[in-house]
């Protein structure tokens, strides 16, 4: 079992778990939907919890809380819960959260000290995801999915691109993900506009890389060609160079650091969950097929660049863990209701059936 | 994922000696890796195998240097094949590779591709595949290459990724899966682009009764047609042949015993693609 219950030897001669016990819970995946787990994960604890980094961290990679949860998971009583999250991208914490033999693990912050930045590697209990397993190369064992709420992503241009770059269209992103360049006359329509727009996204191990991948008809296994700056990083410099065939940034806050350099006078356009593109204006987000992000776009059906959120682990997992899982699961829910990264499912008037299917009404 | 699906385990050392924890693998040019050459089998259609076969036929450089004799390709087996395809006809079939990044005289989005041969050719003594008979594919600037160049390494991936693996360099894999080569190359065997000018693919025919020959090309960023390199020929033996354009049909018994057996050696060695 994954829930690591470090007894202490005053609960180890008891005939229980007691309030000696350590309950250790590791989440990952999600880079996107990180701060709606923070929000929920803050949420669930007793007052007086310590967490690192301090708050407001919500859109930190690495995050640690400590504290007990009796009062919103009754059967973890005054057991001292310790969660920590490493985020590390939907398609990788599906990866991670299959593993049952300690070979895939998750670089996580090992004390809930605000400032500590001793790190540790340990074995996933729950991922976050934007997408379905079915949409990995990570198809067995088969997980235990639950969808939480909508995430929708946007496409946005960078600091020097033009505002005629104001849409992306499916045909568009397929064309631009073949080497990771195309001409500015695909979007201006004028075909003497011969600068090049450079395509900046996620890596492999990224559930917004999915949705896109998925959603434009490019193919989510598909290889594609992306684009990062030439200083250190890749998040800095003045030139676009091809980033490693395949690959692309771990997180959606470099794919905005890039879109926002101020150091380059060439054009790119990167794909975002709303967290990250929250730093980027959203007079640089483009439309998607025509239509402008909007949640009630999203909920109609108009806007359909959006994957589904969902927290996935083993089939067979603990009481102690199923009874955080639900909790957590009834936490996130209602604060996709007024999240800005999420959308409630209940809100929904449409729906789709996979990641990129097509969108039906309810 | 990888498995070694259950034929495999129980036939590997009968069939292949190969052993059984072996995974495919395949490069493309990237961080210094050699450009790869997959070998495509698919047989679409409502009675056709739920699988497609991939072979990793090895460095590309082998097929961009003049060989004088024919060269039999051994990175898999008519039993794989016959695995796969248990009614052994009716197959579409093509050889590709592309490159990830500049490896030699490659340059970067660079392609390399199949087109069928025309007609049946005269492979009596002395025949050669010094010219094409086959529509070449056209070069293309790097933007419109892209997308030919990674539905080409796609395929290969998707062998390292999906794959149920007869050995490191042979695998099969269902074809309904997003990086499948029939996925990738399309119901019009053309890899969804108008560049090659048709389709990549050569067709056995239900009954499979002779070698089908393929022409093959060098696809390097730019403009004009394709680089003729020479040709493949799939036997019903389940038999691949490089024929170099320089090539010449052998007498058997040249092959065998004579200078050519060591030049075939000699060249076997050297194309094993494994560093």
């Amino acid at each position: 079992m994954n829930l690591k219950l470090n007894l202490t030897a005053a609960a180890f001669v008891g005939a229980a778990v007691t309030a000696d016990a350590q309950v250790n819970i590791v989440l990952t995946g999600s880079t996107a939907g990180r701060s709606q787990a923070y929000a929920a994960i803050r949420a669930m604890y007793d007052a007086g919890f310590s967490q690192n980094p301090a708050d407001p961290a919500p859109n930190a990679a690495r995050q640690t809380w400590s504290g007990t949860m009796s009062n919103s998971v009754p059967a973890l009583g005054t057991n001292v819960v310790t969660v920590r999250a490493g985020w590390s991208g939907s398609v990788a914490g599906i990866r991670d959260v299959r593993n049952s033999t300690g070979s895939l693990l998750v670089n996580v912050l090992t004390s809930s000290t605000p400032g500590s930045t001793t790190t540790t590697n340990l074995v996933a209990d729950f991922a976050f995801a934007d997408n379905a397993q079915s949409s990995t190369v990570f198809l067995t064992p088969a997980l235990a999915e639950t969808q939480l709420a909508i995430i929708p992503f946007v496409f946005a241009r960078n600091a020097a691109a033009p505002a005629s770059i104001d849409n992306m269209t499916a045909q568009q992103f397929r064309a631009l993900g073949g080497a990771g360049i195309n001409f500015l006359s695909f979007w201006t329509g004028n075909t003497n506009d011969m600068d090049l727009v450079n395509l900046v996204g996620r890596d492999a191990g990224s559930g917004t890389r999915v949705i896109t991948l998925a959603e434009t008809g490019y193919g989510v296994n598909n290889p594609i060609q992306q684009r990062q700056l030439d200083g250190a990083g890749g998040t800095t410099g003045t030139t676009f160079v091809d980033a490693p065939f395949n690959g692309g940034f771990s997180s959606g806050g470099s794919v905005a650091t890039v879109l926002n350099a101020a150091t380059t006078t060439e054009y790119a356009i990167g794909y975002l969950g709303l967290g990250d593109a929250a730093s980027v204006p959203t007079s640089r987000w483009l439309k998607y097929n025509g239509v402008d992000y909007s949640r009630t776009n999203v909920i109609s059906g108009k806007y359909t660049h959006w994957g589904t959120y969902e927290i996935a682990n083993l089939p067979t997992i603990s009481a102690q863990l199923a009874a955080f899982r639900a909790e957590l699961v009834d936490t996130i829910v209602p604060l996709a209701t007024t999240s800005t990264v999420l959308i409630s499912l209940d809100e929904m008037a449409v729906f789709r059936g996979s990641d990129g299917g097509v969108v039906l009404p309810k | 994922m990888k498995q070694l699906f259950p034929f495999a385990i129980a036939a590997a050392a009968a069939v292949a000696a190969v052993p059984a924890e072996a995974a495919f693998t395949f490069t493309s040019g990237s961080g210094g890796t050699p450009i790869e050459t997959m070998f495509n089998v698919r047989q679409p259609g409502t009675t056709g195998s739920l699988y497609d076969f991939g072979a990793n036929l090895g460095n590309i450089e082998q097929f961009r240097i003049a060989s004088p004799v024919p060269v039999l390709l051994t990175e898999f087996s008519l039993t794989q094949l016959q695995t796969t395809f248990p009614t052994f006809g009716d197959l579409y079939f093509s050889v590709s590779a592309a490159s990830s990044a500049a490896v030699g005289t490659v340059a970067n989005v660079s392609a390399f591709v199949t087109k069928p041969r025309a007609g049946v050719p005269d492979f009596s003594l002395g025949s050669t595949f010094l010219n094409p008979n086959s529509t070449a594919p056209n070069r293309a600037n790097v933007i419109a290459q892209g997308t030919l160049r990674n539905r080409i390494i796609g395929v290969g991936l998707g062998h390292v990724d999906f794959g149920e693996d007869f050995s490191d360099t042979a695998s099969r894999v269902l074809d309904t899966v997003s990086v499948s080569y029939t996925t990738l190359v399309e119901a019009g065997g053309n890899f969804g682009v108008a560049q090659v000018n048709g389709s990549v693919e050569g067709f056995t025919g239900a009954t499979f009764n002779q070698t089908v020959y393929l022409d093959f090309y060098e696809v390097q960023p730019g403009s004009g047609p394709g680089t003729y390199l020479g040709a493949f020929g799939f036997s019903p033996k389940g038999d691949l042949t490089w024929y170099s354009k320089a090539s010449v049909v052998p007498e058997p018994s040249t092959v065998v015993v004579g200078a050519g057996l060591a030049g075939l050696a000699a060249f076997t060695l050297a194309r094993r693609h494994k560093a």
